[in-house]
Order: structure tokens, then C-alpha cells, then sequence
């Protein structure tokens, strides 16, 4: 079996692996880094739970071959906020319940993020817009456009 | 099973095509991967297909948006994100861009690339109707040099393209549309969100006085590969646009369809979806002519 070396940032930090050329950054993720938090669903992009930031943008991990993130910085769930203080993002999830059995919660925050970081105050279109790829069977999603709406305003305020 | 195949990754173009050229085995280029993944997720004995697979994202000469003399140059590495973002596409190829909005989700256009979409050719491939609307060629490169092709030309079928083993989609080339053109992309999918398009149309036209001077009108999905729907053009061509009966040009389009395909399971449905697609196009259309 070949393997490539790939270095890259994961959540701030570097680390240097040694992948399969078919290897998925979600399995890189989950499997090698244990960061767990993203989540497996379809596994072929369309549910989001896999959602990770690339060079701060939100992409499907499953769709991400892992040597071709050489060089490039990868964030997930566990490198928002800090060791003791939740990102602004996560806790205006749980003030507004937008969060209910949890499991597309990872992925929407990165997708909700990523938009943050690019748009300070995203009208609710563009809140739509920029989660648009990630399904929540749970909450009908009201609540969650609700969070990012407060996070955006809160961060404003900061 | 056994998956021995090679990972290649290079930032020179003309390193990537020495590799085409000189490998025995298919060397299968990958970009955004937003197409291929899936297919290899869904059938992993196609990687048995390949002896290995090509990284090109770090390309620069596939990269970028530029205005040149006569022609707008796409990059096949461009996303669908940066043709939504690009101030010179929204100008001058509008349903360029609002396809590319269609198309997916957020995370797909973040990694999706045009190049991809019209390499992969599928029937619901939503850049390829624009591209062929606004005449837009595309220059494949190899060890031997550039070929120009016309996008209208270069799918053969679903999922296959002219494009050799030894060439690399490498760029776009977009005539500059002329002064008062108008184009609009219409588009039906099961819901708003990462929706595969079941049936669209592409609509460019340059008015003047009225009258539609130049027309071109590309449906995609209803066909298996993107072709104008000429007989149509004919008949609103030259004709002041006040005066044409939406119903009957809607219902010819119809007509010119199941002339490609023939009668199938579908066309009950598609027909008169695409009648409202076209309707909907010259609807606008006809609107522009008359606010001029």
C-alpha cells in the first residue's frame, strides 16, 4: 500500500501522518486525531454532518481526500471556543434549543461559523444559505437560524 | 481488494501533463472530489481503474477569473463559490452565476469546481448549459500542445467527455457578450437545497428595438447532453417579441425535447415542466424588451 506523508493544521495545531492515497479527511478525523465530535450521516455530502472548516471554509469531510489537505489548515468542532468558554456559536445553540438529539450539531456550527468569520452581520437569507447543507430531522430548523442570528448580533456587540 | 494505487500532487502544470502522457495505466485528475468521491463511496472497484490519482487544486494555470481582450478566461479549478462571488460574471453572465448558485449546498460550491462539473457531464451538470449558451470554448492541454474544443462539443454522451487520458481541462474561454445582452437560468429540483436539477433551461438573447436579434436556448437534464434548442430559436429570432404566443413556443420546446429522447416514462412530466421553464424565460425576456 503506498502512503503519502500529508502535514497540516488541525484546530491550531501541526500534525504530520502518513495516509492512504483513498484516505477520507472525516476518517483521518475521527479515526486517527480522535476528534470524534464530527460526525459520519451519508457520507456522500448532502447531509453536512460531516462538516469541517477548510481554509475557513465549511466542506463535507467525506468528500476531502486527506492528502490533498497538505498544507492547508483544518478546524472541527473541537477548535471552536476554549478549554473553559464555549464559542459564542454553541452557546447561543443551547440558549435558543437548538440543539435536540445533537447529532447535526457539530456540522451546523462549523457551516454557521465559517459564515460568521466571512460575514459579521449575514442578513437570515444568507444564514439559510450558508447552512443549506446540513440537514437537522429534530428541530425544524428555526431554532438553529435563531442561534446564528443571536451569535451574529452578540459577536457585534464584542 | 487490494487499492495499490498512487496519490500524485504537483503545483506545475507542466508536470502534471508529463504525467498524463506518460503513464501507462488512467491517472484520474482530481479537484474539489465533490463527484468522485461519491462514485468511489458508491462502487469501490473503480478505483481498480486506476493506477493513480492526480491532485491538481495547487495548479495556477488552472486557477482564476481574468477579463482578456475579447473573452473571459474561467480557470477549470474555479469554484462554484468564486463564480457566484465574481463581480465580472455577475456583469456579463448572469445565468452562468445563478446556475452555480443551483448548484448543491454551501459546502459543495466551496469545493465543487467548473472544470469538475463539466468533466464529470453529467445530464443535470448545471454550468454546462450556460457554458454552451454563451458560445464558451474550452482549451484542453497536453504534452502536445492546446486543443480548442467548443463546450457544445465536448460531452459525447452522460459521463463522457472528448477529453483524452494525456489532456487536463485547463481553462474557459467566454466571447464577450455584446452590448444589451440578456441571459436567465430557470431551474426545477425537488427542493431549494442540494436538489440534483431534474429539469432546467438557459435562455441568452441581445435585443434591440424590440425584436431578438440573437437567441440561444439550452435546456439541460430534459436531454442527455447540452444542445440548443434551434427550431425554437428560429421561430423567435427576428420576431418582435410583443407578438410571440408564450403557449406555442412553449409547447414547440416541448416538442423539440421528445425529439432528442422520444416518448419516455418522464415525458409526461417534463413536458409541461419545461413548457413553464420556457414560458417563464420569455416571460422575462419580454419584460426587458419592453422596460428598454
Amino acid at each position: 500500500m503506498n502512503k503519502i506523508k500529508v502535514k497540516f493544521i488541525i484546530n491550531g495545531k501541526e500534525v504530520s501522518l502518513l495516509v492512504k492515497p483513498t484516505e477520507r479527511l472525516l476518517d483521518t478525523l475521527r479515526d486517527r486525531l480522535n476528534l470524534t465530535g464530527t460526525k459520519e450521516g451519508c457520507g456522500v455530502g448532502e447531509c453536512g454532518a460531516c462538516t469541517v472548516m477548510l481554509d475557513g471554509q465549511a466542506v463535507n469531510s467525506c468528500l476531502v481526500l486527506t492528502a490533498q489537505v497538505a498544507g492547508r489548515e483544518v478546524r472541527t468542532v473541537e477548535g471552536l471556543g476554549k478549554e473553559d468558554e464555549l464559542d459564542i456559536l454553541q452557546q447561543a445553540f443551547i440558549d435558543h434549543q437548538a440543539v435536540q438529539c445533537g447529532f447535526c450539531t457539530p456540522g451546523m456550527l462549523m457551516s454557521a461559523r465559517a459564515l460568521l468569520d466571512d460575514k459579521s452581520s449575514p442578513t437570515r437569507e444568507e444564514i439559510k444559505t450558508a447552512l443549506d447543507g446540513n440537514l437537522c430531522r429534530c428541530t425544524g430548523y428555526q431554532q438553529i437560524v435563531e442561534a446564528v442570528e443571536a451569535a451574529a448580533e452578540a459577536e457585534g456587540a464584542d | 481488494m487490494t487499492e495499490d494505487i498512487k496519490f500524485f500532487q504537483t503545483d506545475k502544470l507542466e508536470a502534471a501533463l508529463e504525467l498524463l502522457a506518460e503513464s501507462s495505466g488512467v491517472i484520474k485528475p482530481v479537484a474539489g472530489g465533490t463527484d468522485l468521491m461519491v462514485k468511489i463511496r458508491e462502487n469501490r472497484r473503480l478505483l481498480q481503474e486506476f493506477a493513480g490519482i492526480l491532485d491538481i487544486t495547487n495548479i495556477s494555470e488552472l486557477q482564476g477569473i481574468t477579463e482578456e481582450q475579447d473573452y473571459v478566461r474561467i480557470g477549470a479549478l474555479v469554484t462554484h463559490r468564486e463564480i457566484i462571488e465574481s463581480e465580472i460574471l455577475q456583469e456579463k453572465y448572469p445565468a452562468l452565476v445563478d446556475a452555480a448558485r443551483a448548484i448543491g449546498s454551501t459546502p459543495i460550491r466551496n469545493r465543487g469546481t467548473i472544470g469538475g462539473n463539466v468533466c464529470n457531464a453529467a445530464a443535470c451538470a448545471d454550468t454546462l448549459g450556460p457554458l454552451v449558451a454563451f458560445s464558451a470554448d474550452a482549451v484542453l492541454a497536453s504534452r502536445a500542445g492546446e486543443r480548442v474544443v467548443p463546450v457544445a462539443d465536448l460531452v459525447e454522451e452522460p459521463y463522457q467527455t472528448i477529453i483524452r487520458q494525456d489532456e487536463l481541462l485547463q481553462y474557459f474561454r467566454l466571447p464577450l457578450p455584446a452590448e444589451g445582452t440578456f441571459s436567465s437560468f430557470q431551474k426545477i429540483g425537488r427542493r431549494q437545497a442540494a436538489a440534483i436539477t431534474r429539469i432546467s433551461l438557459v435562455l441568452v438573447a441581445r435585443v434591440s428595438q424590440e425584436t431578438a436579434e440573437h437567441i440561444r436556448i439550452v435546456p439541460g437534464s430534459a436531454i442527455p447532453v447540452p444542445e440548443p434548442f434551434t427550431a425554437l430559436e428560429k421561430r423567435i429570432k427576428g420576431q418582435k417579441l410583443g407578438e410571440i404566443d408564450l403557449k406555442e413556443m412553449a409547447a414547440l420546446a416541448g416538442e423539440e425535447m421528445v425529439k432528442i429522447t422520444g416518448e419516455r416514462w418522464s415525458t409526461p412530466y417534463k413536458k409541461p415542466a419545461l413548457a413553464t421553464l420556457v414560458r417563464r424565460a420569455l416571460a422575462e425576456l419580454k419584460e426587458v424588451a419592453e422596460n428598454e
